[in-house]
Order: C-alpha cells, then structure tokens, then sequence
C-alpha cells in the first residue's frame, strides 16, 4: 500500500514539474497519460476482473462526441465530463447486462460489435454528430481564464485523470469489491458457492471502467479538437488499449502506466529514429514482451518480489 | 580518473550545448504518412515534394539560401502529428506542410493555428479545413465542394454540347468514409440546385465487396448518370459488377478509384468512358504539365498520380510564399501566403477568401475520362486535351 502510495506521489511531483523541464513535448507525455489512464480503467475489467473488452474505443469515442456536442451547445467540459462519464456507465450497464450471460471469447467478441455499432451510429446520425466528416471543437469556455486549448492545461488535466484512475484501482485491489473481482476472475463457480453474484460484479467492473474511460476520451477530444468517427471508434484504438495494460502487466495497480511508458513512448521514439521502419520494430517489441514476460513488465517484477519473498522465509 | 571523466562530460555537454554552426538554409516542416494506413499515399507526397525540392534548389534555392526539408512521419495517426507539430511549433519553422487523411489533418489545422504557424495542407480534402478555416492554414488543392461542382459542371458541359442526348436523372453510390459521404452530400444538393431527379441514392459501408443488390435496383431505375464515389478496390468492384448486371448509363463518373493508374489495368476494356475529377494530369494546358510529368515519374519510377502533383504544389506554394517574406517571421509568411498568386505546372494558386471560405485556393478540377486505356483530360475545355466521348454506349453495343 505505502508503495502505491510513494508511486502515486511520484507520478504527481514528477508531472508537476514536466511542463516546466519540457515544454516542447507535451503532446507525448498527454498521450502518455492519456493512455496510462484507459489502459487502468480498462484493466479494472480487463486484469482484475479478467473479462477482456475489446471494444474500449467505444467509451473513448463517447467521452469524446459529449464533449465535442456539448461544447456546441454550450455546455462546458466540466460539466459535459461527468455527463460522459455517466452516459458510459450507462451503456456499460446495458452492455453488459446483455452479454455477461456469455462467457470468455463470447463478450470480447461483444465488445468489437459495440464499438461498431456507435461508429455506425456517429456516421449516420449527422444531425447530432457530424456524421462521417466528423466534428471540430472549436471554442471552449476559458475558467479563471486558464485556456483549455493550450496543451500545459491540457497536460495537468491529463495529469489528474490518470493519476484519479490509479488512486481509484489502488483503493479498489484494497476493499471487498477487489476481492469480488479477482473471485470471479479465477473461478467463477467458487466464487458463486461463497454467495457472490458473479455478473452483478462483472456489471460494476464494466460500468467503473467504462465511466473512467470516458472521462479521459473527453480529455483526448479536447486535445484533437477534430473527431472524425473511423479513427474515434476504431478496433486498432481499443486493442492499443487492452495491449498498453497486457504488455505492462494486467491485474496489477502500476503495470498499465508502465505499459503507457513504454509503449508510447517508444512509438514516438521510434517513429522518430527509424522512418518507415517504425511499425515493424514497434510489432518486433510488442512480440518480444509477450514472449519472452508473458505476464507484462511489471507482472513479471511482481511474481519474482513475491517468489523471493516466499524463499527468504523458507530459509529463516 | 574521475576527474577525467568529469572533463569529458562537461566537453560533451558544452559540445551538445553549443550552438550549430551557422548554416544559412531554410527548412520546412513536412508532417507526413510514411508510415501506417496512407504509407501508400505518403510515399506519392514525398516523391511529389523531393522533385519540387530539387526544382527550387537548382534555381538557388530561397533568395540564395538552400531549401531543406525537415520531414517527420506521423504514422497514419493525429497523435503522432501533433506531437511532430509541437516539436516543430517549438523549433521555429517558418512554414508546416501535412497531411493527408482529414481525421489527422484537422487536429493539426487546429493546433498550428493556436500556435500561429502557417500550415499548408498537403492532401486533406475535407470541406471544414478552410471552411470556417483559419488566418493560418492554406491549402492550394481541391476540396469536397469543388470536386461535386466540377462533376456536375461537367454534367451540365455535357448536357448543353449535345442536346440530342437527354441528361435529367442522377443514381448515387459512396461509401461512407469522410471523403465519399462528404462527396455525396455536396452531389445531392447540386443535383437539387441544378435540376437533376435523383432516382438513387445508397451509402455502404467501407469494405462491402458485393455491389449487385444496389446496382440491380439502379438498373430498374434508368438513370442517365451515375455518380459513384468510392476508395481503390470498391471502385473497381462495382465497375465489374456494372457489366455484370447490365447497369449502364449515358454519363458514369467514379472518383478516387478511376482516377489511379492501376484502375484502367484492373478494369479493362469496361474502364472506357469512365469519368472521374482530379487536381492535375500529365496533358493538362498547364505550361511545364508535361515537364512536370516527366520528372515525377523518374522520381517515382513509375506513373505519377495527381497526388504527387499535390506534393509538388504544396511545396512550390511554400517556396514562393518564402521568397517574399522573411522566413524568421511566421506573421510575415502568413501574409505572404494570403498573397499568393502564381501559376504552376500543376495550377493556379491563389487564396482569395469568399463567402466563409478561408485559405482556399479556388483550384479547377479537371476532369479525366479514359479513352483508349489511357487517362486523357477532357474538361474544363480550356485546359482539355481531348473532347470528352459522349454518350457512353450500352453495355450490349461495345
């Protein structure tokens, strides 16, 4: 727990004082964030509850289009972010209502249909989205007249939410619910017998998971400030998302933002060095990690504290 | 031994510190697809931008300084972009030339104009990039709007050269892509506004290979033109489908996908009469088109389509801007872009804003239609090289 703690002091202090070292490159440490805040809040479902979503792109996409809608009616991000947030756990709730009868392959194929359907929907309901041409934001309220445009606030807002997503996962892996969870994880039958309700807290998984999600995709709207739906709701985003929290470790509280570290930050690395080349060494990495730390980086670290931990004891 | 050691960081860290050498050259920022989905369109825009490099070079460069070119790949993706963007924003190019898929190139238009640096637009079509637009985002090439309203001139060119030849009813197919649907939207309005009966009109979805049940229902319609917008392997498709189920029409237009090379070779002899709108072609009454052809296709080894044209236009629109401005003031690049006013041997270049419209280049479409297996210009007159071969005959007769 002080660990977590420690870290989560650290994440904060060290991005506080980022725009201030680095103010050319804030763009990557948004995206950093961004996706170390999905790839938690994803893994809340994914990885503690071990019910793997293949369509959170969808919340994404829908965190985005309230934003994006709201800030032509009027409506501020402060208000519209909460709204995103409610509106995913909404669609969650339905969602998995109907599909958490299936089990294993059967809701991850779910979940590409889901991220489908709103893609449909974002298409052909111009009147409300734009449709296929898609939406730009174009203004934005400007509180104590801080401008959210600009990519410092962007940043600390980026900031915030992954660091809200990681308190959230450090308190969840502490209280009866993340005992629930990772129950129905390994053994669904057994955790029945002991009195749990296993789609009910399949339910509560999706709908946390999906309203944090949303939150940051408003966030990810706002810094692209142009929201076309083919690349909002696309399969390719919700695999970056289920990938960033498998390759850094699923089912633990730092693995997901490690995953964000890495993998983000070495497309950008690479896509700086290495040219056309990028994507291959990027897949080439990808490959490496799920070969040779099948667990994730830091589900690997974690297995082999504990294993030595075990071996000290024996010995004394 | 420490001591030495600590000698030679503070020399590399004073080495790293120090500033370059002052090198007198001028260097642009390219943000492209090089990499991901649109590496195939990116490779054509970086050919078209190396030849105007080389081009602008060979005359001395920017008021004697060379040209460079700074470019950075962004993966197919906005994120990507941006954060080239940023690094560029920060760097202090004069001018940002990118990118071609619209999902990337409206966050850049946005970002570079809160950052004030001029940015022209390199293969993004979307109508909203110069419309509201931005003081800061130039694009010299076509948008949704102008491509529709070529079509439907040409249409209408047609309708009035030969009146023996009744044109009044208009079928639509599009896919329902940014580009295609966009085109469709702006079709539909034209076709209201100039009097055309729109007995079609079908959307599918990306990906869709089987066209028979639209084009069937089309056949039983009649309609004296077709309006089809699709990507590469669509078009394609349903040009083979048309003569499969006996669709045919007196006027068939096909964007995008006719307009490649490798259509006429994938279609064949059913790829004849076949309309389609681009920016440029190799016989345009340009002065220097054919030159331009030429060195395109050395450079590409192997034929050039107009994206390398739009490569090469946003490019020399760069360069011109640059040579009346001082390249140290992005204020003063701006303005000079805003000024343009140049013929090239792709088109004419200027960005005189009209009704909500900003930044754009008012760029004639040309229409091509394939005579012969070949791609031969054939509207506007003016700048055609052949006469358009009208009506198309019956699937029966050819």
């Amino acid at each position: 727990m002080t660990t977590h703690l420690v870290g989560l002091g650290v994440l904060v202090v060290v991005g506080a004082v980022y725009p201030l070292v680095f103010p050319g490159a804030l763009t990557i440490a948004i995206a950093v964030l961004l996706f170390a805040g999905w790839a938690t809040a994803w893994d809340v479902l994914g990885g503690w509850n071990g019910q793997v979503s293949l369509g959170h792109a969808s919340f994404v996409g829908l965190g985005a289009y309230v934003v994006a809608i709201g800030a032509s009616h009027g409506i501020a991000p402060w208000w519209a972010l909460p709204l995103a947030a409610v509106a995913a756990a909404v669609l969650a709730y339905g969602w998995g209502w109907t599909t958490f009868r299936l089990r294993g392959p059967y809701f991850s194929l779910s979940t590409i249909a889901v991220a489908e359907i709103l893609r449909l929907i974002a298409i052909n309901e111009g009147w409300l989205t734009g449709g296929a041409t898609g939406v730009f934001i174009a203004t934005l309220p400007e509180p104590f007249g801080i401008d959210l445009f600009s990519r410092t606030a962007q940043f600390y807002l980026a900031l915030a939410f992954a660091a809200g997503v990681i308190a959230t996962v450090i308190v969840v892996s502490r209280i009866r619910f993340g005992y629930q969870l990772r129950a129905v994880r390994e053994d669904e039958e057994a955790a029945m017998a002991a009195g749990l309700d296993p789609t009910g807290v399949k339910l509560r998984a999706f709908m946390l998971s999906a309203a944090l999600t949303a939150v940051g995709g408003g966030l990810y709207g706002m810094v692209l400030a142009f929201i076309e739906p083919h690349v909002i709701f696309s399969l390719l985003l919700s695999v970056q998302i289920a990938l960033t929290s498998i390759i850094g470790g699923r089912g633990t509280v730092w693995g997901p933002a490690v995953g964000a570290l890495i993998l983000v930050g070495a497309g950008e690395a690479f896509r700086t060095t290495f040219a056309q080349a990028n994507l291959l060494i990027y897949g080439v990495l990808i490959l490496a990690v799920v070969l040779f730390v099948p667990r994730g980086i830091v589900g690997e670290l974690v297995r082999r504290h504990v294993r030595r931990r075990y071996a000290r004891r024996a010995q004394s | 031994m420490r001591s030495s050691f600590a000698a030679v960081v503070a020399a590399a860290v004073m080495a790293l510190a120090a500033p370059a050498p002052a090198t007198a050259q001028i260097e642009v920022g390219v943000i492209n697809s090089l990499s991901g989905n649109f590496a195939a369109f990116g490779e054509r825009y970086r050919t078209g931008l190396q030849v105007a490099l080389d081009e602008i070079n060979a005359k001395g460069g920017i008021k004697g300084q060379p040209l460079t070119l700074s470019i950075q790949d962004d993966r197919s993706d906005a994120q990507s972009a941006l954060a080239a963007a940023e690094a560029f924003a920060g760097k202090g190019v004069p001018v940002v030339i990118g990118s071609y898929a619209s999902s990337i190139t409206g966050p850049l238009a946005q970002f570079l104009t809160r950052r004030k640096v001029p940015l022209i637009v390199l293969g993004s079509a979307d109508d909203s990039i110069t419309k509201p637009g931005s003081p800061w985002v130039f694009r010299a090439k076509h948008t949704s709007t102008i491509v529709a309203t070529a079509y439907f001139d040409y249409f209408d060119h047609l309708k009035a050269t030969d009146k023996s030849v009744p044109l009044e009813s208009v079928a639509m197919i599009y896919g329902n892509g940014a580009w295609p649907s966009s085109l469709g939207k702006v079709g539909k309005q034209l076709a209201a506004a100039r009097g055309y009966k729109i007995v079609g009109d079908q959307a599918y979805d990306q990906g869709v290979t089987d066209f028979r049940p639209i084009l069937n229902r089309f056949r039983a319609a009649n309609p004296d033109i077709l309006y089809i917008v699709s990507y590469a392997e669509d078009g394609v498709a349903i040009t083979r489908q048309m003569r499969e189920v006996g669709l045919g029409a007196k006027v068939i237009a096909i964007d995008t996908s006719a307009a490649l090379p490798s259509f006429v070779q994938q279609v064949g002899p059913s790829a004849e009469y076949v309309a389609t709108a681009v920016s440029w072609s190799r016989d345009v009454k340009y002065p220097g088109a054919g030159d331009l052809y030429e060195r395109l296709k050395a450079k590409a080894g192997g034929e050039p389509s107009f994206y390398e044209a739009e490569g090469y236009l946003a490019l020399m629109v760069a360069a011109d801007a640059l040579g009346r401005a001082d390249p140290k003031s992005r204020e003063s690049v701006r303005d000079a872009l805003a000024a343009t006013d140049i013929t090239t041997p792709v088109t004419t270049v200027n960005f005189k804003s009209s009704d909500g419209v900003q930044g754009q280049n008012p760029i004639r479409s040309l229409i091509l239609q394939i005579q012969d297996g070949r791609h031969v210009t054939v509207f506007p007159a003016d700048l055609a090289a052949q006469p358009p071969r009208h009506p198309t005959p019956a699937w029966s007769a050819r």
